[in-house]
């Protein structure tokens, strides 16, 4: 028997084809002829440096309360966007719940990621009955409202930030499953899985050295999206009172606390509010560039 | 593409047309005009409330909401002074204590239900006997289990019989009891009675809508002659920020509860006005001896004391809004005693911790607090986590919703400190057996030689003793640290200015004492 077995399953998937280096190069350049893959990619990248150095930053202590300086405008006694109902300063307390947004956002793909990952490797892979009770689960949990489900995790194991990430992540992974197992259900009938098989190669060297390295794509695209949405998320949560406790900063909680101020003190909202939407564009259009960029066969989905 | 930007045009087209009508429903003169059409008087109100009444039949729901609206269908045997507290003569014109156990009232006569039927003694019997069994649920219960008998003596007299000296009955009569016609409550069953209530009130019901609003109309037969406000509308707007903007769009003429940092934004509008004054109603921070923790030691608790400031969360949160509060009662409680005020001295807090045992730098304690219950609430948790922060101690805030807050008191599940409020309360017995006894988890503090002490004085009827005793145990609860006292509540109502309205002490919202200046 003579069957060509392609070392490289690159003819299926574009992307993998090129080299490190020229790889890299070749995002670069794509990257900057996108502007709004740029202007994502500049947001994020100024929320990573906020989270890591936020601190050093900062020009005043976020927990620390002046009440004698409460409701200051912007621009007043050194406080650039003003103070909080307490007396303390919003900007420290934007650029700590940034670093709060970062962690819980990439936390929460981390564990769902991985969790759902291998779900849908072992569903779309194996397939059988297990995948039949996977996939079910599945589709009970996707029946229920993602922010919904987040609320009542929250309302049984608690508040804090440990167990907002956990409940985001109960409620996120089902995505990365289904995901996941549509892909490895196109995966596994290519040419080169089946002529793997074929010449009786283990089937977890396929999994780990054929499958998983062609998943690095969508993984990587969902995973940037759904950066946004966790984000999105903590701060909806945050904001009904169930995530991130006061007076520990998060966006959501600000925007909760100032929202009864909006007719005499608008700095209270507007900062924290214009924060969650220019990250959540920035993810957005970073994901979205990269989407296009990686994966040309779902261009237009 | 060209579709895009035709949808954008029609979006921001939509948005000016909304923010037009919004415009022009929102010109209060025009709101008023509406009311005043042809220059004729204004004869109705609308009054905007957080939430829903949860039930229209008197005498079950404890909720100040729910009250504050029944109380306009239904009337009492026996009100209170808006200003004072002091008891007022309604449908009860006399009462008295004819031994320890007895009581007898003595009924107006030619009042009648807005159906038609006639108020008497057989009502009077009813509704204490409504809130005696068991099969209404009432969440008055508990205050009234010690009535044993409600006898008719005649038409119009009754006679209170109680299983044990009850010297609080008065009290429980003015604060709980409304009076609901038998005929009628039998006739239809509670069910339908707590949808469609009938009272002797001054208005009667219209319509309730679940969620949206309650429309009542002025009685024309009321017996102290019909309520100048015709119309009266309950509103129920949740959201404090949607519920300020409908107030000054003219949508709603009042509402309670005005956030502090609000209060100048409705007096610099020229229809508005606020109206404030100090509620029976207090706040006051929990120390828990229910749970093992520092709270336990009295020195820990004192050190509380000495370390949160009152006076600057009072100036620097609530804007001076707040009556200080000093021991366990408020001045205007019947039987309030002056108690000294622990002085603020955050090193005295850090020795009497240090003699307690405990380090302040390395203390970790948790203060739950609700989140819009009581004024800033949750603002003042996180400021008293602030100064607690000075003399070292770390602070875990933990914001609850409303209703899991109250069932955590409930539970004893808080472990060091809490932040709740009590009212509105006349008199010593009720606020103290309910805060500072064992089966009273509202304040978590109990001590047995202090509830032994309780018990005792409740039973007193000489009123000279009943005072001398609570003023014993207001001496000793303030040298046990029972709490962090905070303050009597401020309320304060938003109010059109050509209303003439006055907030009373214990919270109640009555239309039939407002009436439109023109």
């Amino acid at each position: 028997m003579t069957i060509e077995i392609p070392e490289q399953p690159g003819s299926s998937r574009p992307a993998v084809t090129p080299g490190k280096q020229s790889k890299l190069a070749f995002l670069w350049s794509s990257l900057l002829h996108s502007w709004t893959g740029m202007t994502g990619f500049i947001i994020i990248l100024l929320l990573l440096f906020l989270s890591l150095f936020g601190q050093w930053i900062a020009p005043f202590d976020p927990m620390h309360a002046e009440f004698s300086k409460k409701l200051l405008p912007p621009m007043t006694d050194g406080h650039l966007l003003g103070t909080d109902q307490l007396g303390r300063d919003i900007l420290s307390r934007m650029i700590a719940g940034a670093r709060i947004s970062v962690i819980i956002g990439v936390m929460t793909v981390l564990i769902a990621g991985t969790f759902g990952t291998v779900v849908g490797i072992v569903s779309g892979y194996f397939r059988g009955w297990l995948d039949v009770v996977l996939m079910r689960i599945v589709d009970v949990q996707l029946s229920f409202p993602f922010i919904l489900l987040v609320l009542v995790i929250n309302a049984i194991i608690g508040t804090g930030l440990k167990n907002i990430i956990l409940s985001l992540a109960i409620g996120g992974w089902v995505i990365f499953a289904r995901v996941v197992r549509s892909e490895v259900l196109a995966l596994r009938e290519k040419e080169f899985i089946t002529a793997s098989v074929a010449t009786g190669v283990p089937r977890i060297q396929i999994l780990f050295k054929h499958i998983l390295p062609n998943l690095f794509t969508p993984i990587i695209i969902l995973s940037s999206l759904q950066i946004a949405t966790y984000i999105i998320a903590e701060a909806s949560v945050s904001f009904l009172g169930f995530g991130v406790q006061p007076p520990n900063p998060a966006w959501g909680n600000m925007l909760s606390e100032g929202k009864d101020y909006i007719f005499s003190s608008w700095w209270l909202i507007t900062f924290p509010g214009v924060a969650i939407m220019i990250t959540a564009l920035g993810v957005n259009f970073f994901g979205d560039w990269l989407r296009d960029t990686l994966d040309p066969e779902l261009k237009g989905e | 593409m060209k579709k895009g930007y035709f949808l954008a045009v029609l979006l921001v087209l939509s948005f000016v047309l909304a923010a037009c009508t919004e415009g022009t429903a929102g010109d209060s003169e025009s709101a008023s005009d509406a009311k005043g059409e042809d220059g004729k008087q204004k004869d109705s109100i609308v009054i905007g409330f957080e939430s829903d009444a949860a039930t229209l039949i008197a005498n079950s729901d404890v909720n100040y909401v729910t009250d504050a609206q029944i109380r306009s269908i239904y009337d009492p045997l026996i009100d209170r002074d808006g200003d004072t507290g002091e008891f007022v003569p309604v449908l009860a014109e006399e009462w008295e204590n004819i031994d320890e156990l007895t009581w007898r009232l003595k009924l107006k006569e030619g009042v009648k239900f807005h159906n038609g039927s006639d108020f008497n003694a057989e009502a009077a019997k009813f509704s204490i006997d409504y809130i005696l069994d068991d099969a209404n649920q009432s969440f008055y219960k508990s205050r009234w289990s010690d009535i044993k008998e409600v006898k008719v003596l005649s038409d119009y007299e009754v006679e209170i019989i109680t299983s044990k000296p009850f010297p609080s009955l008065i009290e429980r009569i003015a604060d709980d009891l409304l009076i609901m016609d038998p005929v009628y409550v039998n006739d239809v069953g509670t069910e339908e009675a707590s949808k469609k209530p009938v009272g002797t009130g001054p208005y009667e019901f219209v319509e309730w809508s679940r969620d949206n609003y309650l429309k009542l109309k002025a009685f024309e037969d009321y017996w102290a002659g019909p309520a100048k406000i015709k119309n009266v509308e309950f509103r129920y707007i949740p959201e404090f920020s949607t519920r300020l903007s409908a107030f000054v769009s003219g949508e709603i003429d009042m509402f309670k509860n005005v956030p502090v940092d609000s209060v100048e934004k409705i007096e610099s509008d020229e229809n508005s006005k606020i109206a404030e004054t100090a509620s029976a109603r207090i706040n006051y921070l929990a120390l828990s001896t229910f749970s093992d923790g520092p709270m336990k030691d009295v020195k820990v608790r004192q050190a509380m004391n000495h370390a949160i400031d009152v006076d600057e969360l009072l100036e620097a949160v609530l804007n001076g809004h707040g009556t200080k509060l000093t021991g366990p009662l408020s001045k205007i409680n019947s039987g309030y005693t002056e108690t000294d005020a622990y002085e603020y001295d955050p090193e005295k807090a850090k020795e009497l911790l240090k003699e307690a045992g405990y380090d302040p730098e390395s203390m970790e304690l948790t203060l739950d607090t609700p989140n819009g219950r009581y004024p800033m609430d949750s603002q003042v948790a996180q400021a008293i986590a602030a100064q607690l922060q000075r003399i070292g101690i770390t602070v875990n805030v933990q914001v609850n919703e409303w209703g899991a807050h109250l069932e955590k008191v409930r539970n004893r599940e808080i472990k060091d400190m809490f932040i709740l409020g009590w009212g509105p309360a006349f008199d010593a017995q009720s606020t103290i057996e309910n805060l500072f006894t064992e089966a009273g988890p509202y304040s978590s503090f109990s001590e047995p030689g202090l509830e032994k002490k309780i018990y005792e004085t409740n039973e007193m009827f000489d009123q000279d003793e009943r005072y001398d005793g609570y003023a014993e145990i207001q001496k000793a609860l303030v040298e046990q640290a029972a709490w962090v006292p905070l303050w009597q509540q401020s309320d304060m109502y938003a109010v059109r200015k050509d209303l003439d309205f006055k907030p009373k002490v214990d919270e109640k919202i009555l239309p039939y004492e407002m009436s439109w200046e023109n």
